[in-house]
């Protein structure tokens, strides 16, 4: 599906897909807080079942309060790497000499680009799960950024997940990125040898 | 109206509207969304009674009113609105326009498109369409050709088009040479 929207002169350079375990599993932290989340919760219920038994009073509220709080466990355990089992399948990735592509989608293929021209600050990342699988994911943006007062906020980056040889390909992306970008600016087969650095003068009428 | 907008050198090179079920009927997630508070509403209405609590601030009627806002409402918003959506892709720009009272237009410039996207969702999907987000960079505004016939085709144009032009800009695609040995110029500092 992604070649069938390469343009005539485009040329493929790279093509993989995630590791099935490492992106199935996804971040190894949410699994453990579902997992706690789901056992606290279980605990809780049946302290509460025990002593509304005891006490003769009414269960169903409590079981369906109890149960409730079971669902975010549910979603992050077992939903979330469900559906992404599904997606697996469908997930392909592709660098050409000229732009990134990520397939991806249940329903519907859905894919999208993105031009080297726009990324910046590319990075690596290995996780747990990915040291384990020999993977690693290469997000085509920074993960976080931080804003005036420090926080750390998420920007979901689009990101070649759990590919194999993740430092290769983040070599490769990091390289065309600079390559491609200053060509497109200005063609790098006219530009001078050597930058003596930035010194035109400013003088405004 | 939208054609009025096109400037002397400007050419035409696709045009069209949303699939009119599909943009009527929106979002699936919306409907569930909806779904989900009236049966949240539901049950803190009815453990608010079992537990004989006094305070009832929630009740049915918030619930009605959202469920008329997103099943009812807001369909019909957009079933008024379908007439006035049209998406224009000129050698230029992209223009989207809409609106009841009034026609809005946006034009977007392809220096503007960023990391573009296809999307076909499940009412896409058995309608024969898709949307294509445009996604500008900086701009705080969200372009989409919603809904739209052959989205693969159209997408597959846009992206061509976008790089196309906007390397174009920066520089003379016509006047580029042919190949591109990477970034090699060695900085040599004054100091």
């Amino acid at each position: 599906m992604i070649k069938d929207m390469f343009d005539p002169d485009e040329n493929l350079i790279w093509e993989g897909k995630p590791d099935k375990t490492a992106y199935v599993v996804g971040p190894v932290f949410l699994l453990v807080i579902a997992g706690v989340f789901f056992i606290a919760s279980l605990l809780l219920l049946g302290f509460v079942v025990v002593a509304a038994a005891a006490g003769g009073e009414q269960l169903t509220i409590y079981v369906i309060l109890m149960v409730s709080q079971l669902i975010p466990a549910i979603i992050m355990g077992v939903a979330l790497p469900v559906y992404r089992l599904m997606n697996w399948k469908v997930t392909n990735y592709a660098i050409t000499n000229k732009r990134i592509y990520i397939e991806n989608g249940i329903i519907g293929r859905d894919i999208s680009v993105t031009e080297f021209a726009d990324i910046h600050n590319p990075q690596v990342n290995v996780d747990f799960m990915d040291k384990i699988r020999n993977c690693g994911s290469v997000y085509l943006g920074p993960r976080y950024v931080t804003d005036s007062e420090g926080r750390k906020m998420y920007t979901f980056a689009p990101a070649l997940l759990h590919i194999y040889e993740p430092y290769k390909v983040f070599e490769l992306v990091k390289k065309m990125t600079l390559d491609i970008r200053s060509d497109i600016y200005y063609p790098n087969a006219l530009r001078p040898e050597n930058n003596t650095g930035y010194n035109t003068n400013y003088h405004p009428e | 109206m939208i054609k009025d907008m096109i400037e002397p050198g400007e050419n035409l090179i696709w045009e069209g509207k949303p699939d009119k079920v599909a943009y009527i009927i929106g979002s699936p997630v919306q409907y569930l969304i909806a779904l989900l508070m009236t049966a949240g509403y539901a049950l803190i209405v009815y453990l608010s009674k079992t537990l004989e609590n006094s305070y009832s601030g929630f009740n049915i009627g918030s619930a009605i009113i959202i469920i008329l806002i997103i099943f009812v409402f807001m369909p019909i918003y957009r079933a008024i609105n379908w007439k006035y959506v049209q998406y224009i892709i000129t050698d230029k720009r992209i223009y989207l326009a809409s609106g009841i009272i009034g026609r809005d237009i946006a034009a977007l410039d392809y220096t503007a498109i960023s990391s573009p996207d296809v999307n076909v969702g499940l009412i896409d999907k058995l309608r024969n369409c898709g949307s294509v987000r445009l996604n500008p960079k900086n701009t705080g505004v969200r372009a989409n050709l919603s809904h739209i016939p052959d989205p693969y085709n159209v997408y597959k144009m846009l992206k061509q088009m976008s790089l196309d032009i906007k390397a174009d800009i920066y520089y003379p695609n016509i006047m580029r040479p042919g190949e591109n040995n990477g970034y090699n110029t060695k900085y040599t500092s004054k100091s």
